[in-house]
C-alpha cells in the first residue's frame, strides 16, 4: 500500500470528522443552530442544510410492488423572511380506486436556549389534511418554536400504488441547498427514462449502480376437498431474486435559483430530474409499453381520446353542422363557420387538460367543458366536414416544456388544421382568437401534432409574423396646447388583445381611461371599426385636445412630438439578467405624426433622426424627423421580429428601449418669428 | 311542519313561475342602467328554533347581464361542523326564462375555504360552478342551512353592492323560540320598503332598487347603504350559550368564555420574563422589553378549527409552538405583561380599510385582535402582536383611528384607536442633484418618513439588496437606467422614523430640446393622488388621513450651463390643503443651482358633493405646479 493512499484515507477521515456533520434525522449539531448567516450566500433568508430523497420499490406479498418515497429535509432559518420555509405542504394523488398515503411523518425544531440545544417536536394534532380537489390531498403543517436561527427538520414517507409515478425529483430551490442526496432504486422490471431540465445551467452527475435484490416470503396454502373440509395446511418459503438499478445524485452547495423581475414561472428554470416510465417487463409476461416514442404516445392518445377515424360517435351535432355548412365548399369558410359555431355553443370552464373532462357529447349538450372537451370537439367537427384536422398537444407556460416523448408532459390541446401546405392552429376556448391566433396560455414554444396515421411532428406555437399597431396623428400646436385627430390601427395579436381587454360594455372602449398620466387629455368623436370582427384589422378614430402638452416659456413653445402616445417607461430596469427575455409575440409599432405650427412661430430646434438596428432579422428603431416651413413630419418605427431573446442580449435590448424613450421624450422647440418674418437661428431637421 | 311546507311551496313556486316571470325583457329599464346583474328576488327566511338551532332558507333569483355580474349570483354556502347544508339546488334560465340546466345538491362543487395566510381551517364551501354560454341568463338558487351558532344571524342588506339592481328583496325572521331580539334600521329611508314586525318576528321587503355606482374617495358602501342589523339577546357560539344586550354584557360573556383562563404560563417563562425586565422600573419600558421578546420568539400562523375561530390558543400553547394567530399572540403578550403586573386589554377590531366596531349596536364583530395597555392620564399604548417588525406602540393604517371593543373582565368597552394627524403623516425629502450635460444626474437622496407613511416603507429594510433596487426602479420609473451606488436605511423604531439615504444616478432626466435641456422641477413625487372627472358626484368627498410633504430639491447645473427660464414661485391655499413652491437660483463656485422647495399638504376631512369640482381643481393644480420645467442652456448660446 502506497503512502499516498494512506494520506488520502487519513485526509478523508479528518475531513469527515472535521466537518462532523451528521445528517441522520435528529442529529442536528449546535454548530448548525449557531450559524448566523449562510457561508456562501450571505443574504439567504434560509438554506437547506441537507435534503435526501430516497425512492424505491417495496415488495409486498399481498400488494406486489409499492412505490415508496422518503424525504428528509433539514432547513436553517436565518431571519424572519425565512419563516415561510417552516410551512410545508405535501400533495398526494387520490385516485378513484387507490390513493397515495403518508405513513410516516416526523418533525423537530432545534433552538439554542441559554447555550443549550433544545428540541421541540411536531405533534400529530398540528398536522392537517385538506382535500384540495377531487384528486388531490394536501398534508400541511408548520414547525413549532421557529425563531431566527432555528434549524428545522422533518422526514416523511409516502406509499404509492401508482408505480410509474416517480415524477419529478427537485434538485434546486430558491434558497441554497448545502447537501443533496437523491437515490432512486428501480427494479429491473420497470424501465424509466430520466430527463434533466435543459433550461437549468446546473450540471448534475448521476451515478448508476446495479444491485442484486432478494425477497423472501412464505406463503400459506390450504387445500380443501370438494366438501370444503380442510385436508392439508402447507407453508412454503419462496424467494424472488431480481436486479435493482440505483441512480444517485450527490451534490453539495447547490446555488439558490435566483428570482428576477419579469420572469414568469421561475420553477421552469430550476434543476430537476423527470422520470418517465417507458415500459414494464415482468418475468413470464410480455413487454408492456407506456411510451417510448412519439408514435407510441400518438397511438395511446388516439386510443384514449377516441378521436380516430373509426370513431363510434352518435350523431349529436350532425344535423346542426349540416345546416351550417350547406352549400359551402371553401375549406377556410367551412372552418370559420364551425369555429364560430362551436365558440358560441360551448364555453371554456377554466380547466386545463388535453383529456376531455365532461366528454365531448356532454360538453356539447351542456355548453361547457375543459380544454380537451372543446378543442377535441372542434377537431371532431372539422373532421366531420372532411377537413384534415388533428390534435396538437401543448404544454402551458406554467407546466413547462415537455422534454421527451410523453403523455404526462402536456396539459393542453389545440387543433392543427392542414389546408394545402399550410397548417392553421385553432383554439376554440378563447372567444377572441381568430383562426391562426392562439391565446398566450397556448403559446409555449412548440406543440406536438398527432396525425391519424400515428405519425407526429413538432409544430411551432410561437407566432412568427409581426403584429402591428400604427398610429397616425395630425396635430395642431396652438399657444394653448395641442389638438388634433388620431387614427390607430391594430393587426394580428394586438387586435386580439384589444378585443380581450375591451369585451365588456364600456363607453368608447374605455378610451377616456387609457392615459391616466395625462390628466387634461380630452377625447371626443370616438369611433371604432371591426372591434368585434375576430381576425380583422381593428381601427380607432378620435379627436383629442391636450393643453398640458406644450409649455410656453418666454417666446418659445416646447412639446414632445408624440404627445401622449410616446413610450414613457423602459420595461427593462434591472442591471443584469440571468434568464431569457420573452416577449408575447413579434411586434411593430409605428407612429406617423404631422404637426402644424401656430401662426407667428417657426422651428427653433428639432430632434435628430436616428436609426438603431438590433440586427437584420432581429429588430430596429427608426426615428425620422422632417421640418419645413410651418409643418413637421415625424415617423417612428419600433420593430421586433422575434419574441425570444437570450440573457446575453439584455444589455442591447435595454439600450434599444432607452434610445426609444430618449427620442420619444426629446422636445421640439418653436420660436416666435421676428417682425420681418425671419428668425436668425432657424434650423431645419436633419 | 311549517318549515316543510314553506320549502315545498318555494320549490313549486320556482318551477311554475320560471317560464314567465324571469324573462330578461320583463326587467324595468330603469333597473338596467349601470347594472351588471339584476336581483329579481332575494328572500331570506330565518327560523330560530332554539338558542342553538337556527335554520336559514334562501331563495334567490339573479339575472346576470354580463361577466362582471357573476359575482352577484352568490349561489354558495360555507359550512363546517357547526353548520350543515340541508338543501342546495339551482336552475339556470335563458333569456326567455326557459330552463336550460338544473343543478341538484350533488352537482355543487365543494372545496376548502380559507385564504392563503391561513395554514388550515375546517371551513369549506359548497358552490355552484356553472359556465354560461351567453349573457344574459338567470340563476334560481334555493338553499337551506342549519347552524348552531345563533350569534351570527344574517342581517338584511337589500342593496347588495355596486352595479346591481334589485327587483325584490325580502327578509323574515321567525322566532319560534321567542328569544327577545334587538334590531336597528339604517338608511332605509332611501328605499321603497315595507315592514311588518312583531315582538319576536321581523318582516321586511323592498322593491325596485336601482343600481348604484362606486365613487372614489366616497363613504363606504357599508356606511351609506340600507341595512337592518339583528341580534338575539340569548345566543350560542359553538355550544357556548350567552346572553347580552349591550357591549358591556357581550364583552363580559366573551371574556369569560373565550379569554379567561387562556393566560396561564409556565414558571419557566415567567422567570425568564422576570429576568429580562429586572431592574427596569417604568411600566412602559417593561412592556417594551416584553413586546420585543414576543416579536423575537413568535410568528403569525393561523389555524382555525371550530371555536378556534374565536377563542385564542392558550398562552402556554403559544409559548411552546412559537406561533399563533392574532388572538393567540395577543393573548400571549397579555399574559406575559400580566406576569409582570402590567394590565392590558384584549381588543377586538376590524383590520384593514377603516371600519368601526359598531358602537351603537352590539353583535359579534371584528376580524382582528390587538392589545392595549391603559395608562393613567395618557393615551393607551396599542400593540399589534402579529408582526415581528412593527415598532412598539405603532398601528399604522391597518388599525388606526377607528372604534374597537376591549374585552375586559368587567365587560366590553368601546374605545377609539390612535389617530395619525395630517402633520404626523409627514415625509421629508432632501436631494442634492448634480446634472450632467446629457440630461442625466448624480443624486444624494434622503427621505424621512413618519406616521402612516412610515408603515408603508419600513419593511423595505428586511429586503435584500436586489429587491430594494427593484422597489425603487418600479416606483421611480421616470428615471432611465437608474443605478445605485449605495442604499442605506436607518430605522428608529422608538421614534417611528425611517430614513432612506440613497446615492444614485440615472440618464435622460432632463429631456433635450436642441442644445437646451428641459429640467423637471419635480425630482420625485410623493403626492400621487389623482382624481378623475365626475360631473354628477353624488356622495361626500372623504379624505381619511391627511398627508404632509416637505420636499427640497437642489439642482446643480452642468458646468457651462445657466438658467434660461424658470417657473415662478407659487402658493395655493384651499380648504382641502395647500401647495407652496419656491424656486430660486443661487450661484455657487461658478455653478448655478436651482433650489426648489415644495410643501404640499392634503387635509383630512369630509366635504359635500357640490365641492367635488373645487376639490379636483386643487388636486390638478398641485400636479400642474409640480410638473413644471425649467429651461437650461449652455452659457455661450444664451
Amino acid at each position: 500500500m502506497s503512502r499516498n493512499f494512506i494520506i488520502i484515507c487519513l485526509l478523508f477521515f479528518c475531513f469527515q470528522h472535521g466537518n462532523s456533520q451528521n445528517y441522520k434525522f435528529g442529529k442536528v449539531s449546535k454548530k448548525e443552530v449557531l450559524q448566523k448567516e449562510h457561508p456562501i450566500k450571505k443574504d439567504a433568508d434560509a438554506a437547506v442544510l441537507y435534503r435526501s430523497q430516497n425512492v424505491y420499490y417495496d415488495l409486498d406479498k399481498n400488494d406486489g410492488f409499492i412505490l415508496i418515497t422518503e424525504v428528509h429535509e433539514r432547513i436553517k432559518i436565518y431571519n424572519k423572511e425565512g419563516f415561510e420555509w417552516a410551512n410545508k405542504k405535501i400533495s398526494r394523488y387520490n385516485g378513484s380506486s387507490d390513493e397515495e398515503k403518508i405513513y410516516y411523518l416526523k418533525g423537530i425544531t432545534y433552538n439554542m436556549v441559554d447555550g443549550k440545544l433544545e428540541e421541540e417536536k411536531l405533534r400529530k394534532d398540528e398536522i392537517f389534511e385538506e382535500e384540495s380537489s377531487k384528486y388531490w390531498r394536501i398534508t400541511s403543517f408548520t414547525m413549532p418554536a421557529v425563531k431566527e436561527g432555528s434549524v428545522i427538520e422533518y422526514i416523511y414517507k409516502i406509499r404509492s400504488p401508482y408505480l410509474g409515478s416517480i415524477g419529478r425529483t427537485p434538485l434546486q430551490y430558491t434558497i441554497p441547498i448545502d447537501k443533496l442526496e437523491v437515490d432512486v432504486t428501480i427494479p429491473e422490471y420497470f424501465y424509466f427514462s430520466k430527463y434533466q431540465n435543459l433550461r437549468s445551467s446546473l450540471v448534475i452527475d448521476i451515478q448508476e449502480e446495479r444491485k442484486n435484490a432478494k425477497y423472501n416470503f412464505s406463503s400459506f396454502n390450504r387445500e380443501t376437498n370438494s366438501f370444503g373440509v380442510i385436508v392439508s395446511n402447507t407453508t412454503s418459503n419462496n424467494v424472488v431474486e431480481y436486479v435493482n438499478l440505483k441512480y444517485s445524485v450527490n451534490k453539495e452547495n447547490i446555488p439558490a435559483l435566483k428570482q428576477e423581475s419579469y420572469v414568469e414561472h421561475l420553477h421552469n428554470y430550476a434543476a430537476f430530474l423527470d422520470w418517465e416510465l417507458q415500459y414494464t417487463k415482468f418475468p413470464n409476461s410480455t413487454v408492456k409499453n407506456y411510451s417510448e416514442s412519439w408514435e407510441g404516445v400518438a397511438k395511446s392518445i388516439y386510443y384514449d381520446l377516441g378521436i380516430g377515424n373509426d370513431l363510434s360517435r352518435d350523431n349529436y351535432y350532425d344535423e346542426e353542422l349540416d345546416q351550417l355548412l350547406a352549400g359551402i365548399s371553401d375549406p377556410l369558410m367551412k372552418t370559420n363557420k364551425i369555429f364560430n359555431f362551436l365558440k358560441q355553443k360551448v364555453k371554456w370552464n377554466g380547466n386545463a387538460g388535453y383529456y376531455p373532462d365532461n366528454g365531448l357529447k356532454k360538453a356539447f349538450k351542456e355548453g361547457s367543458g375543459n380544454i380537451g372537451d372543446i378543442n377535441l370537439l372542434l377537431i371532431s367537427m372539422l373532421k366531420y366536414a372532411n377537413l384534415n384536422a388533428n390534435p396538437v398537444l401543448v404544454s402551458t407556460p406554467s407546466n413547462g416544456v415537455p422534454l421527451y416523448p410523453t403523455r404526462d408532459g402536456f396539459n393542453y390541446v389545440i387543433a392543427g388544421l392542414q389546408i394545402g401546405q399550410s397548417i392553421y392552429l385553432l383554439d376554440a376556448t378563447d372567444p377572441f382568437a381568430g383562426i391562426g391566433e392562439l391565446p398566450k396560455r397556448a403559446r409555449n414554444w412548440q406543440g406536438r401534432l398527432i396525425r391519424d396515421d400515428k405519425t407526429s411532428l413538432w409544430i411551432n406555437l410561437m407566432p412568427t409574423y409581426q403584429s402591428q399597431t400604427a398610429v397616425s396623428m395630425n396635430i395642431k400646436i396652438t399657444d394653448a396646447g395641442a389638438e388634433g385627430i388620431e387614427r390607430k390601427l391594430y393587426t394580428g395579436l394586438f387586435a386580439k388583445e384589444f378585443r380581450g381587454d375591451h369585451y365588456m360594455p364600456e363607453p368608447d372602449n374605455g378610451i377616456a381611461k387609457r392615459w391616466p398620466n395625462f390628466e387634461d387629455l380630452e377625447i371626443s368623436d370616438y369611433t371604432s371599426e371591426n372591434d368585434k370582427d375576430l381576425g380583422a384589422e381593428l381601427i380607432e378614430n378620435f379627436d383629442f385636445k391636450i393643453p398640458s402638452a406644450t409649455s410656453v416659456i418666454g417666446d418659445k413653445i416646447y412639446f414632445q412630438p408624440l404627445l401622449f402616445e410616446g413610450l414613457q417607461e423602459n420595461p427593462f430596469k434591472d442591471d443584469e439578467r440571468i434568464y431569457p427575455i420573452l416577449f408575447d409575440f413579434p411586434e411593430s409599432k409605428i407612429h406617423t405624426v404631422n404637426i402644424l405650427l401656430p401662426d407667428g412661430y417657426e422651428i427653433s430646434s428639432l430632434p435628430e433622426s436616428i436609426h438603431f438596428s438590433l440586427g437584420k432579422d432581429v429588430g430596429e428603431f427608426k426615428f425620422i424627423v422632417n421640418g419645413a416651413g410651418n409643418t413637421i413630419r415625424i415617423s417612428s418605427l419600433i420593430s421586433l421580429k422575434k419574441s425570444a431573446f437570450q440573457a446575453e442580449e439584455y444589455d442591447l435590448l435595454k439600450k434599444f428601449y432607452s434610445n426609444i424613450i430618449k427620442k420619444h421624450s426629446e422636445a421640439i422647440v418653436l420660436e416666435k418669428t421676428l417682425e420681418d418674418g425671419h428668425s436668425e437661428r432657424a434650423e431645419s431637421g436633419r | 311542519m311549517r318549515n316543510f311546507f314553506i320549502v315545498v311551496f318555494l320549490g313549486l313556486f320556482s318551477t311554475l313561475q320560471s317560464q314567465e316571470t324571469y324573462k330578461v325583457n320583463s326587467i324595468d329599464l330603469k333597473l338596467l342602467v349601470n347594472a351588471n346583474a339584476v336581483v329579481r328576488k332575494q328572500h331570506t327566511e330565518i327560523e330560530v328554533k332554539a338558542v342553538d338551532d337556527v335554520e336559514i332558507s334562501t331563495h334567490r333569483v339573479v339575472t346576470v347581464l354580463n361577466k362582471s355580474g357573476e359575482k352577484f349570483i352568490n349561489a354558495y354556502e360555507n359550512f363546517d361542523k357547526g353548520l350543515i347544508i340541508k338543501e342546495q339546488k339551482a336552475v339556470i334560465l335563458d333569456f326567455n326564462g326557459k330552463e336550460i340546466r338544473k343543478f341538484k345538491q350533488r352537482d355543487f362543487s365543494v372545496s376548502s375555504n380559507f385564504q392563503d395566510f391561513i395554514l388550515f381551517s375546517d371551513n369549506k364551501v359548497s358552490y355552484l360552478d356553472y359556465t354560461p354560454q351567453k349573457y344574459p341568463y338567470t340563476v334560481i338558487y334555493t338553499s337551506r342551512i342549519r347552524t348552531r351558532n345563533s350569534v351570527f344571524l344574517p342581517d338584511w342588506w337589500p342593496q347588495e353592492g355596486y352595479k346591481v339592481s334589485i327587483e325584490n328583496s325580502s327578509y323574515r325572521l321567525l322566532n319560534d323560540a321567542q328569544i327577545p331580539l334587538r334590531f336597528t334600521e339604517r338608511n332605509l329611508e332611501t328605499l321603497d320598503y315595507s315592514s311588518n314586525n312583531s315582538e319576536f318576528d321581523l318582516d321586511y321587503s323592498a322593491t325596485n332598487i336601482a343600481a348604484d355606482t362606486f365613487e372614489p374617495l366616497g363613504p363606504s358602501f357599508r356606511s351609506k347603504s340600507a341595512q337592518v342589523i339583528v341580534a338575539l339577546d340569548k345566543f350560542s357560539l359553538e355550544g357556548i350559550d350567552g346572553e347580552s344586550r349591550d357591549w358591556k354584557e357581550f364583552g363580559k360573556w366573551q371574556y369569560q368564555n373565550l379569554v379567561a383562563g387562556q393566560g396561564v404560563l409556565s414558571d419557566v417563562i415567567v422567570s425568564k420574563v422576570e429576568e429580562l425586565t429586572k431592574g427596569v422600573s417604568s411600566k412602559e419600558e417593561k412592556a417594551r422589553i416584553i413586546y420585543k421578546y414576543v416579536q423575537d420568539n413568535t410568528r403569525y400562523i393561523a389555524v382555525m378549527l371550530g371555536i378556534g375561530g374565536w377563542k385564542p390558543y392558550s398562552a402556554m400553547e403559544v409559548d411552546r409552538l412559537g406561533y399563533g394567530d392574532c388572538k393567540g399572540l395577543t393573548n400571549y403578550t397579555k399574559a406575559l405583561l400580566a406576569s409582570q403586573g402590567i394590565e392590558s386589554d384584549y381588543t377586538v377590531i376590524y383590520g384593514g380599510t377603516k371600519r368601526n366596531i359598531d358602537p351603537e349596536f352590539t353583535k359579534m364583530q371584528g376580524n382582528h385582535v390587538i392589545l392595549s395597555i391603559p395608562r393613567e392620564n395618557d393615551e393607551d399604548i396599542w400593540l399589534e402582536c402579529t408582526s415581528q417588525d412593527i415598532p412598539f406602540g405603532y398601528l399604522g393604517d391597518f388599525t388606526d383611528d377607528r372604534y374597537a371593543v376591549k374585552i375586559k373582565p368587567e365587560g366590553g368597552e368601546i374605545v377609539r384607536t390612535r389617530k395619525y394627524t395630517t402633520g404626523e403623516n409627514l415625509q421629508k425629502v432632501r436631494v442634492d442633484i448634480e446634472l450632467n450635460s446629457g440630461g442625466g444626474f448624480n443624486a444624494q437622496f434622503q427621505r424621512k418618513s413618519y406616521g402612516v407613511p412610515y408603515g408603508d416603507i419600513y419593511l423595505l429594510e428586511n429586503q435584500p439588496e436586489d429587491r430594494r433596487k427593484s422597489f425603487y426602479q418600479e416606483n421611480w420609473a421616470h428615471f432611465q437606467s437608474l443605478n445605485f451606488e449605495s442604499i442605506d436605511f436607518q430605522n428608529d423604531k422608538k421614534n417611528v422614523e425611517f430614513i432612506e439615504n440613497l446615492s444614485f444616478n440615472a440618464d435622460n432626466f432632463c429631456s433635450t430640446a436642441g442644445e437646451r435641456l428641459l429640467m423637471p422641477l419635480n425630482f420625485i413625487n410623493g403626492f400621487d393622488l389623482k382624481v378623475a372627472k365626475d360631473k354628477e358626484r353624488k356622495t361626500e368627498i372623504i379624505i381619511k388621513r391627511g398627508r404632509t410633504f416637505q420636499e427640497n430639491f437642489n439642482y446643480s447645473l452642468p458646468v457651462g450651463y445657466e438658467v434660461e427660464a424658470l417657473p415662478e414661485s407659487k402658493l395655493i391655499k384651499t380648504e382641502f390643503g395647500s401647495i407652496s413652491l419656491e424656486v430660486s437660483v443661487v450661484n455657487k463656485n461658478e455653478i448655478q443651482q436651482i433650489v426648489v422647495q415644495r410643501n404640499v399638504q392634503l387635509l383630512e376631512g369630509v366635504w359635500p358633493p357640490e365641492k367635488f369640482k373645487k376639490f379636483r381643481n386643487f388636486i390638478s393644480q398641485v400636479h400642474q405646479i409640480t410638473n413644471q420645467r425649467a429651461v437650461i442652456v449652455p452659457v455661450n448660446k444664451a
